[in-house]
Parts: structure tokens; C-alpha cells; sequence
């Protein structure tokens, strides 16, 4: 599809947490790929490590954590190599993250002013650059992203703070915060799932505009699946520290192959007026997972093999992979089962 | 005549100011709002953050005094009742909340937390609230032996849910309020303990009245639904019109902004509208019809008349000028459904 390969691609990604009952094994083997102007979501329920992944891609993981094995190549660049001052370069500039709560994200002391000239004028130093002299040139960079976003009166936005505003306009300065350093790879984590139904409807179109006419790269991580159905052009679905499965989200949504992604899309209350009785049992235990598939201990179709053997990754169908013994890879499809 | 009635319910904020508290203003939270809900039935109030369903259900249930209106449990009115008289209604009327890492103490133990509505209200000897404390446990699916004593922080989000369930249930209400029960949930988990509301709701003829800003949950849950903006109801209808032929430009702008996750309920939604703005501050509600300043349809004169709710078809009520008769009810056009009688 590129020839100069993917934006981002993370191989093997393994990472493990330090807690109280032992070392718990949080991501196992996570591949995930964006091309440029590509719009690809992370989906999962709680603690399945999307959230986990996205801070390993920015180099924020929390101190207890340990990366194991891997890979997260960057324009060719292992991130993971890279020194702090090598990733300091990159994060918030090339690489930029939409925080997931606009009520908490954004800083209550400063103004929307502030902290939009704040990020043009780091230009990667090391220190808080607030209260250095803004250049008008500055202030008409933060005024035209905050046009871009939306914001109606960006001059009189510039000058409040956080709390004076309404938190679609929040959510809306935290977009105007990622996107005024003109990143690559935008990261948003549960964009407008903290806001009303009609403000976030608002918010992800205008985002899809942007993302399109901008050439942007967006890894969209949610819980919500119709969210990712309107966002975005790959799913991966994530269980437990591995991907289970990744198609094109056009067909994701027709048919499912993994047991795990059928469970949870049949579990979504329909307008349609059906929804589903969820998945059976709770997350694996991250320090005692299940030995080969982690999800065999809930999986409805779970075999012998599904206990002794974990599944790879593997083209089942085309562009569609998924880790499950119910499918084999296209090249070997002998014993595989077409799904139905 | 429903199990549950609201009547013109008011319940308005004062806004002070300064030192000695001068009355500067009002936060309208709920204006004037009629519901009344069938003896085991599920009426859902939907709406946006700051639409006051919340309030208008603690009203519904005295946790909060009215302004102005009545609210009668089974044909008896609660609003004006003494604390001795009301005491033994509450009995029969419960809520569970949003957020069960919250709601639940965290220094007590699973029986501890069940049985504490029983002691408030003198239930029992020890020896049956013992008994009674584990047949609700099983009734909501877990068993008694292995959480009994066991800490809110050890369960899961869907167990301490079912834990606050069966508090409710504690007793023997008819009527539980349940204040978004599943958004802090995952949705296979959601799908759990809505599954388990359904058929406590059958087995015990209860009656719920849900809050919820999710109108696919709803579409799923609830008999009658009450669309709520800036506290009025602006719509309301049975499931099955509510969502095949919404008539108020906020319904509809709501029904149309709802992700969905397969090719069938696309084709549900009416045509695609993007409201701009956001709902205005309860604080300063604006002039005549409330929702005027976002609604695409409207009209000369929304931002003078207050609308009423007016007929639309059997059981089905809107807010909105252009069905208001007395209006001429041009109706809305380019809706593609223009199904005016």
C-alpha cells in the first residue's frame, strides 16, 4: 500500500508492570501499523492495554513498567532506542496526544492563550517557556488553530481560562493544543466520550475533516465501538495484551472473526432493539494469564489446542488478520475453518 | 392512572451572591414537567448533561423538595407528606447510582452494605437479615459464600453494580430509580446487568424509571421514553414510535448524532443533522421555546412562544410550535416523515 512502508509500526511489543502481586504481563506480542493519512482505532474494554500501548508509543510509560521485547518504529526510527533527548524531538511535535478528559487535561491556572503559546514557543526546550514574550506571530498561529477547531471568538477564547469554558469548547482547545505543534501522528485517546452525545458528534466530524484535508495520521483508542466505525479506516480489537484481530472497519462490522470481537460487537445495545447477554467471566488475570490463548477461558468455541497453543497473528482472509485456532493463515488454510 | 405521577413539577436553584446571600437569579433545573409511569413499566428520561433528569428523578423521589407540582407514589400524594408517613413510602421507592465505585462504602463489608437498609428501617431479627442478605445476593446472581464478607475494592465494576442492585432490592421496593446504571461499565458488562434488571423486573413486577444520555441503551430498556432539554420534556412517546417517527428537532438531531455500529440502524436514522453550539447554561434559559437558538427548523416566533406539548399521535407528545395546531402545525419539513393528522 506504501511503498516506503508504514508511519508507525510497532512488532512484538511486549511490557511488563511491577505490582504488589507479582509482575503482570500487560502487552504480549502487540503488532499494529498506521500508514500515512491513514485513521486507525485501538478498540477494547477496560484494561485490555490500548491505553498502555499509546504510552508506550509516546515514551510515557509509568516507572513500574519494563519493556520486554519490541519494537516501535517511527518514519524507521525504533522510539524505543531512542535517547529522552532524541524523543523529546518527537513527542508533542511529530507525535501528538488528544488527552481523554477536557476537564482534567488542560491546566486551570492558565489561560487557552498561555498554554497554546506555551507549545509553539517550547520548540523543544526544556523548560516552561510561560510568560516569555509573545510574538504577534505566535499569537496569529494559536488564533488561526483555534479557527480551525472551531472555537467561535478565538480572541476572547485566548484570554479565559479553562473553567470559563463549556467542555466541547475544552475538548476542542485540547485538539487546538495537539495539532498547533503540526504533528504526523495525532493519538487521541476516547475522544468526546466524555462529552453529550451531540456536542461529540460535532467534535468527531470536524476531527475527520481536519485528519482528511490535512493529511493527518490519527491512532483513535476507544472503548466505543460505533465511535470507531465513524472514525476511522482499520479496527484492531484488542483482549487482554494482544491484538485479536484487525480489519478494514467497513467489514469488521459486517462479520467478526475473533470469538472475542463477535462477543463484544453482539453485546452493543442496537437501535435496531436487539443487543446481546455480553461475554461470560471477566479480563484475564495479567499475572497468572491464561497459558496459550487468554481469552480461552470465555470463548465459546474454545478446543484442546486452545489451552496448549497460543494463536498467532495471521492473514486469514485478506487484509484481514486475526489470532484465533479457528482460523488458519491464507497460505496454510488446509485445517483452517472458513467462518460463517 | 401510573404507579408513578409527576404533575407540573417544578424545581428551581436560587443563585446567591455575596455575604448576605442576595438572590441574584435562578437555575430553572426542571420547568414544569408531567410523567407518569405504569405499574411495571420502564419509563427512560434521556437527555444532555444539564438537561435535568437527574434533579426531576430526585424530586420524584423527595430526595430533593419541589418547588412547586405534586408527585404521588400509588395514588397518594408524596410531596407534602411528614417525615414519620414518608419514611414508610421510601420503603418502596430506590435508586441505584451511576457510579458503584462510588456509591458503595468502601470500609464495609458486601452484607454489611445489603443489610444496612434493613437496620434503618428496623427489618427483622439478625438471624433473617442474615438469610435475607444472602437470598439477594443470589437473586442478583452472586454467590452468597464468596462475596458476603468479602470489600467493594476486591469485586469488579459489574459485581459492585449488582451489589448496589441488591441494596435496592433490600426492601421489596416497587419502584427503583436507576440513575445511568451501566455508563461506568464496559459493554459486555453492561449487557449483564441490564440482562439481570429485565428479568428482576419481570419476576418481581417492578417499575424503573432509567436515566440515560444513551439512546441505543434505551432504545433497548424502556417502554415509554421522555426526551428532556433544558428541564422540559420535549418529547415523549413508546419505544417503538419515539424511535420510528421522532418529532421534535431535538429528537431527531439527538437520534442522528447516535453512533451506530451496523449497516441496519444507519438506515434507521432520520436524515443527518449536526447541531451547532451546545446545550445552554440551565442558569440562563433562553426566551420562548428553549432549544430555539440550536434548532435548525425553526420558525418566526420560536423565540417568543413557549411551546406545550401537543398531540402527535396515539400516546406520543411533542414541544415544538410547527405541531402546535394553534400554530397552524406546518409540521417539519424535509424530514421525510410527515405523518400529521
Amino acid at each position: 500500500m506504501n511503498p516506503t512502508g508504514p508511519l508507525l509500526a510497532i512488532q512484538d511489543l511486549g511490557i511488563h508492570m511491577r505490582t504488589y502481586e507479582g509482575r503482570a504481563r500487560v502487552l504480549n506480542g502487540v503488532r499494529l501499523a498506521i500508514h500515512e493519512g491513514e485513521t486507525v482505532a485501538l478498540v477494547g474494554e477496560t484494561g485490555c492495554g490500548k491505553s498502555i500501548t499509546a504510552k508506550a508509543i509516546l515514551g510515557l510509560l509509568p516507572p513500574n513498567a519494563e519493556i520486554v521485547s519490541g519494537s516501535i518504529a517511527f518514519k524507521g526510527r525504533d522510539l524505543l532506542r531512542l535517547s529522552e533527548e532524541e524523543l523529546h524531538g518527537i513527542r508533542g511535535r511529530q507525535i501528538a496526544m488528544i488527552f481523554q478528559d477536557p476537564s482534567t487535561a488542560l491546566n486551570p491556572v492558565f489561560t487557552v492563550g498561555e498554554q497554546l503559546t506555551d507549545v509553539v514557543l517550547w520548540q523543544g526546550a526544556r523548560s516552561a517557556t510561560i510568560g516569555r514574550r509573545v510574538t504577534p506571530e505566535v499569537r496569529q498561529r494559536c488564533l488561526e488553530i483555534l479557527r480551525l477547531v472551531r472555537i467561535p471568538d478565538p480572541e476572547g477564547a485566548f484570554g479565559r481560562y479553562p473553567v470559563e469554558l463549556s467542555g466541547g469548547m475544552r475538548q476542542r482547545v485540547l485538539i487546538a493544543l495537539a495539532l498547533v505543534g503540526r504533528p504526523e501522528l495525532l493519538i487521541a485517546d476516547e475522544l468526546g466520550t466524555a462529552l453529550d452525545v451531540s456536542v461529540q458528534d460535532q467534535i468527531l466530524l470536524e476531527l475527520r475533516e481536519l485528519v482528511r484535508t490535512g493529511g493527518l495520521s490519527v491512532l483513535y483508542i476507544t472503548h466505543n465501538l460505533g465511535v470507531a466505525r465513524l472514525v476511522s479506516d482499520r479496527i484492531y480489537v484488542m483482549y487482554g495484551g494482544e491484538i485479536a484481530e484487525m480489519a478494514p472497519a467497513a467489514e469488521i462490522f459486517r462479520r467478526q472473526l475473533h470469538p472475542y470481537s463477535q462477543g463484544l460487537l453482539a453485546a452493543v445495545p442496537r437501535l435496531t432493539g436487539t443487543m446481546g447477554e455480553g461475554i461470560e467471566g471477566r479480563i484475564p488475570d495479567y499475572v497468572n494469564p491464561p497459558p496459550a490463548c487468554r481469552f480461552e477461558p470465555r470463548c465459546p468455541f474454545r478446543m484442546e489446542v486452545c489451552r496448549l497453543q497460543r494463536p498467532l497473528l495471521v492473514e486469514a482472509e485478506r487484509d484481514r488478520w486475526v489470532a484465533c485456532h479457528l482460523h488458519g493463515s491464507r497460505e496454510d488454510s488446509g485445517s483452517g475453518e472458513e467462518s460463517g | 392512572m401510573g404507579l408513578v405521577e409527576a404533575e407540573a413539577v417544578v424545581k428551581h436553584f436560587p443563585i446567591t451572591k455575596g455575604f448576605l446571600r442576595r438572590r441574584v437569579g435562578e437555575v430553572k433545573a426542571v420547568d414544569g414537567v408531567n410523567l407518569s409511569i405504569k405499574e411495571g413499566a420502564t419509563l427512560a428520561l434521556v437527555g444532555e448533561s444539564g438537561s435535568g433528569k437527574t434533579t426531576l428523578a430526585r424530586v420524584i423521589l423527595r430526595l430533593l423538595p419541589a418547588t412547586s407540582g405534586r408527585v404521588s407514589f400509588d395514588g397518594r400524594e408524596i410531596t407534602t407528606l411528614d417525615d414519620g408517613a414518608l419514611r414508610a413510602v421510601r420503603q418502596k421507592m430506590q435508586i441505584v447510582f451511576q457510579n458503584p465505585a462510588s456509591s458503595l462504602n468502601p470500609r464495609r463489608r458486601i452484607n454489611e452494605i445489603i443489610e444496612e437498609p434493613l437496620l434503618i428501617h428496623r427489618v427483622g431479627t439478625p438471624g433473617e437479615r442474615r438469610r435475607r442478605v444472602g437470598e439477594l445476593l443470589e437473586r442478583v446472581e452472586l454467590p452468597s459464600q464468596d462475596f458476603m464478607f468479602r470489600y467493594p475494592h476486591s469485586l469488579s465494576g459489574g459485581q459492585r453494580q449488582r451489589v448496589a442492585i441488591a441494596r435496592a432490592l433490600a426492601l421489596d421496593p416497587r419502584f427503583i430509580v436507576l440513575d445511568e446504571p451501566t455508563s461506568a461499565l464496559d459493554v459486555s458488562v453492561q449487557a449483564k446487568i441490564i440482562t439481570l434488571l429485565r428479568r428482576l423486573q419481570r419476576d418481581m413486577g417492578l417499575t424503573y424509571l432509567v436515566i440515560s444520555h444513551d439512546l441505543s441503551l434505551v432504545r433497548n430498556v424502556a417502554d415509554v421514553i421522555a426526551v428532556m432539554y433544558l428541564g422540559r420534556v420535549v418529547e415523549t412517546a413508546a419505544v417503538a414510535a419515539l424511535f420510528g417517527d421522532p418529532k421534535h428537532p431535538y429528537t431527531r438531531a439527538l437520534l442522528s448524532a447516535i453512533p451506530t455500529v451496523s449497516d441496519e440502524e444507519s438506515a434507521l436514522i432520520p436524515e443527518k443533522i449536526t447541531l451547532g453550539g451546545e446545550i445552554p447554561s440551565p442558569a440562563s434559559v433562553p426566551s420562548g421555546c428553549a432549544f430555539h437558538p440550536r434548532c435548525y427548523a425553526r420558525i418566526e416566533g420560536c423565540d417568543r412562544v413557549t411551546p406545550e406539548l401537543v398531540r402527535v399521535g396515539p400516546d406520543h407528545h411533542a414541544s415544538c410550535i410547527l405541531y402546535d395546531p394553534a400554530h397552524g402545525a406546518p409540521g417539519l419539513h424535509g424530514g421525510g416523515s410527515s405523518g400529521m393528522d
